[in-house]
């Protein structure tokens, strides 16, 4: 069943691109299948059909019904694997 | 040089830097099947961008020149396109395409010697340093040694910014190890921290702010791209003189070019992904542990809400200041809808003061507008040789250009060059590297130094 992950980034292109890449080969290597959809961080809100966890690039100010985690880890590559715990943890509860 | 000349002729820029990135994938040992996925992307990015630009000068082009002719508005002579055609420029040039391998390469030197901490995998805002270049490569009549070694220390100039600022970036954003190397913003920091200076020293002045939340509410849906693309062809159709079809057309082709623009730069971007993860790794084997910051877009500064707000309400002050500024021929255009990605070091290092901000913001724009005039010629001409439509005679502008080439620190290398060519760009380059060699050399001292007392 392929789950579904929202990233969000300042211009909707640049670092959503790296994270929607990265976190999708990071959770495949975990045997898990995601789509990465990717859009603006004011966008948030208008995109949420059918997602079921929010990765963005900096600090969200609101809080909506999914999850949401900061995905700068992917890329700094500082802490992705505790994160991955976390998202894994997150999306096998569906 | 006739090796290189002979590259660029036979292969056109397209070709180019897919090679390149292609040779650099495999010496940083990610395969050649990553290789070869990163350059085809690279590559079909450039045509994707090349196709929106098209598209968009199709109906703007004459659009412009109507409005142009009606308004009386002759001053305007180089459009702006906007980062993504800029970039493609940027990077397309002999020059641009080697700007890659050489400053990841001086990146690694760098951080292996201690003279920055930060390893920047932000590749495609590797653009800016190419920007520079490509400048020096043009004012010097095409000396190629004289542009890399622009690109050099524009790259050694950033770098050690981003060292100094990451402190006070990691805290406003809460972005712990990261620091912010992008070409653009670190030019504008020793402005900023100047003005700031300046602000603190005028009694009155010093203590104002704003409060953004209430401009946020009524902002809303007017800050996304597409929709400034639509009022801005609506605005253009309409001081153009065409009926209402063509402007709804006009209007509804500039949000598509809007939209798509991100996207095709979103192609590039996965392209370099690649690659900045090989580096990423090549890395961490090297440094062992002492600490590093990674290198990252300010697109991760647009996270707070006051900056892109700044960045709407800046808009209609460009346009503005665009008319009345004496001096600029660039009609702003393509960054309009990204006026954001000018001011995001302001709010760190003025602690979030949204006055000083804006102010600041009116200051910077005026400085882009002017700087990217004095470029356009150079890009116009660059621009022919990748291939881009050139809106010449028939469309009413001599010239493009685009808003996020308006460089301080290119502008300096460019009237460096101007002077001497390799000589004065390599004498600025020594001196960079100097510098740089100097605060390696405190590092590694301090750092020794904590070791022996651990």
């Amino acid at each position: 069943m392929k789950h579904r992950i929202l990233v969000a980034c300042g211009c909707g292109a640049a670092s959503s691109t790296f994270v929607a890449i990265r976190v999708a080969e990071a959770l495949a290597e975990r045997g898990i299948d995601v789509v990465a959809t990717q859009c603006n961080l004011s966008d948030v809100a208008s995109n949420l059909e059918g997602i079921d966890l929010i990765l963005t690039t900096a600090k969200l100010e609101e809080s909506f019904n999914v999850p949401s985690f900061l995905g700068v880890p992917f890329l700094t590559g500082i802490g992705t694997d505790q994160l991955l715990d976390q998202i894994v943890d997150v999306l096998m509860k569906k | 040089m006739v090796v290189v000349e002979y590259i660029r002729d036979a292969l056109g820029n397209t070709v180019v830097l897919p090679i390149v990135i292609f040779l650099l994938g495999l010496i940083l040992g990610i395969g050649w099947k990553k290789a070869l996925h990163s350059a085809m992307m690279v590559g079909i990015g450039f045509i994707a961008l090349s196709l929106t630009i098209n598209l968009m000068m199709d109906k703007l082009g004459p659009a412009s020149f109507d409005m142009i002719e009606r308004t009386g508005l002759t001053q305007f002579k180089a459009l702006d396109l906007g980062f993504a055609p800029a970039a493609g420029i940027a990077l397309g040039t002999v020059v641009g395409a080697s700007v890659i391998p050489f400053v990841f390469v001086l990146n690694l030197i760098m951080l292996l010697t201690r003279m920055t901490k930060t390893l920047n995998v932000d590749i495609w805002n590797y653009w800016h340093y190419a920007l520079s270049g490509s400048m020096v490569y043009f004012i010097t009549g095409g000396n190629f040694w004289a542009g890399i070694l622009a690109a050099m220390t524009h790259a050694i100039y950033s770098l050690l910014i981003a060292d100094w600022t990451a402190p006070r970036i990691q805290k406003f954003f809460d972005l712990p190890g990261v620091s912010i190397p992008h070409g653009w913003a670190t030019s504008s920091v020793p402005l900023i921290m100047g003005l700031n200076w300046i602000y603190d020293r005028i009694p009155g002045i010093r203590d104002i702010d704003i409060d953004m939340e209430g401009l946020k509410k009524k902002i809303g849906i007017f800050g996304e791209p597409y929709i400034i693309g639509a009022i801005m062809g609506i605005v253009i159709g309409i001081a153009a003189g065409w009926n209402f079809g063509e402007v709804t057309k006009l209007a509804m082709t500039l949000a598509a070019a809007m939209y798509l623009f991100p996207r095709m730069v979103a192609i590039l971007i996965e392209g370099l992904s690649a690659l900045s993860k090989g580096g990423q790794e090549f890395f961490k084997k090297t440094l062992k542990g002492r600490e590093a910051y990674v290198g990252l877009d300010s697109a991760l500064l647009m996270g707070y809400s006051g900056t892109v707000i700044a960045g709407v309400v800046l808009i209609p002050i460009t346009i503005l200041i665009a008319v009345i500024l004496p001096g600029n021929t660039t009609l702003p255009f393509g960054d309009l809808a990204w006026i954001a990605f000018f001011i995001p070091m302001c709010a760190p290092l003025m602690k979030g003061n949204m006055f000083r901000t804006l102010v600041s913001g009116v200051i910077i724009v005026a400085m882009v507008l002017l700087i990217s005039s004095v470029f356009a010629p150079a890009i116009t001409s660059f621009g022919a040789e990748a291939g881009y439509v050139i809106p010449g005679e028939a469309t009413g502008f001599q010239y493009i250009t685009g808003m996020s080439a308006g460089n301080l620190v290119s502008l300096i290398l460019y009237k460096i060059a101007d002077l001497g060519a390799v000589v004065s760009t390599g004498i600025t380059f020594l001196i960079s590297l100097g510098i740089a060699a100097f605060v390696g050399f405190k590092r590694v001292r301090s750092e020794r130094a904590m070791e022996t007392q651990a």
